[in-house]
């Protein structure tokens, strides 16, 4: 038997100032409630990551701008939202060269400066 | 202070960092994130068991040469690890130090040297930072030794 949703869904802004204070509201819950995660399944299954990646390329500048200064569990987020992946196989795993990787991509595409 | 280390005589020894966990830095790797989660961005050695499992994470480091052991003081030429677990599924890993105590590094937070009592059933506001309890060590050669 279907019952009524009564629960409210709060919308993704599409007002860009909107949208970034979210993307920054999120972020920052997102990395303090898994901050002593040692294994990284909760970092991927947070709702806060999930709803960042439901922003979609609006989101990449800010975030690779965040992997640039503070480095960051982002790679399954980009990869889900560019459908891409930079990182070579020899260098896979390898978080530095991963960061690096990505945030070269993001300047040829003009994600960011 | 670390949430739920309140008390606890630790400190702090590395900047944060989220180039490498626990796991990894039981073999001093700090670049990579070892977990047996399929996830873009992480590491497990190849033909590891992928499971949270305790009894396949024992598996992955007997593949790095450690073998079951109880806890015993520091000896020269070996290296000693403490596995921790809740219901059974495994949650950290602490490093034992040649001066006895252990360095763990806690998820995407810092390195500490602690005593193994300060991570046992920490009552942390953070569901990430409670490790549960100890349920086993292993103990390998010192790979250069």
């Amino acid at each position: 038997m279907v019952t009524e949703q009564t629960e409210v869904v709060s919308e993704i802004p599409t007002d860009d100032a909107a949208l970034f204070g979210e993307f920054c509201r999120l972020t920052a819950q997102w990395k303090e409630e898994t901050l002593g995660d040692s294994i990284g399944l909760q970092v991927l299954a947070h709702p806060a990551h999930l709803r960042i990646i439901g922003m979609g390329a609006r989101a990449l500048p800010w975030i690779l701008r965040d992997l640039a200064d503070e480095g960051g569990q982002w790679y399954a987020a980009l990869q889900a939202i560019t459908g891409e992946n930079p990182v070579s196989e020899e260098d896979a795993g390898r978080r530095p060269k991963m960061r690096a990787a990505w945030i070269e991509l993001g300047q040829q595409r003009g994600w960011i400066d | 202070m670390l949430p739920g280390l309140e008390g606890g005589e630790y400190a702090v020894t590395s900047p944060q960092t989220t180039d490498y966990n626990c796991v990894a830095w039981v073999f001093e790797d700090t670049e990579r994130w070892w977990t047996p989660v399929r996830a873009v961005g992480s590491y497990w050695p190849t033909g590891a068991p992928r499971s949270l499992r305790v009894a396949d994470f024992v598996a992955m480091f007997r593949m790095q040469g450690f073998e079951t052991c109880d806890q015993e003081p520091p000896q020269a030429g070996y290296e000693q690890i403490a596995l921790f677990a809740e219901d059974g599924l495994f949650t950290h890993v602490a490093r034992q130090l040649p001066n006895g105590r252990w360095t763990s590094k806690l998820g995407a937070d810092v390195d500490i040297e602690h005593d193994l009592e300060d991570l046992i059933r920490r009552r942390s506001p953070s569901a990430s930072y409670r490790y549960g309890e100890i349920v086993g060590y292993m103990k390998r050669p010192q790979p250069s030794s």
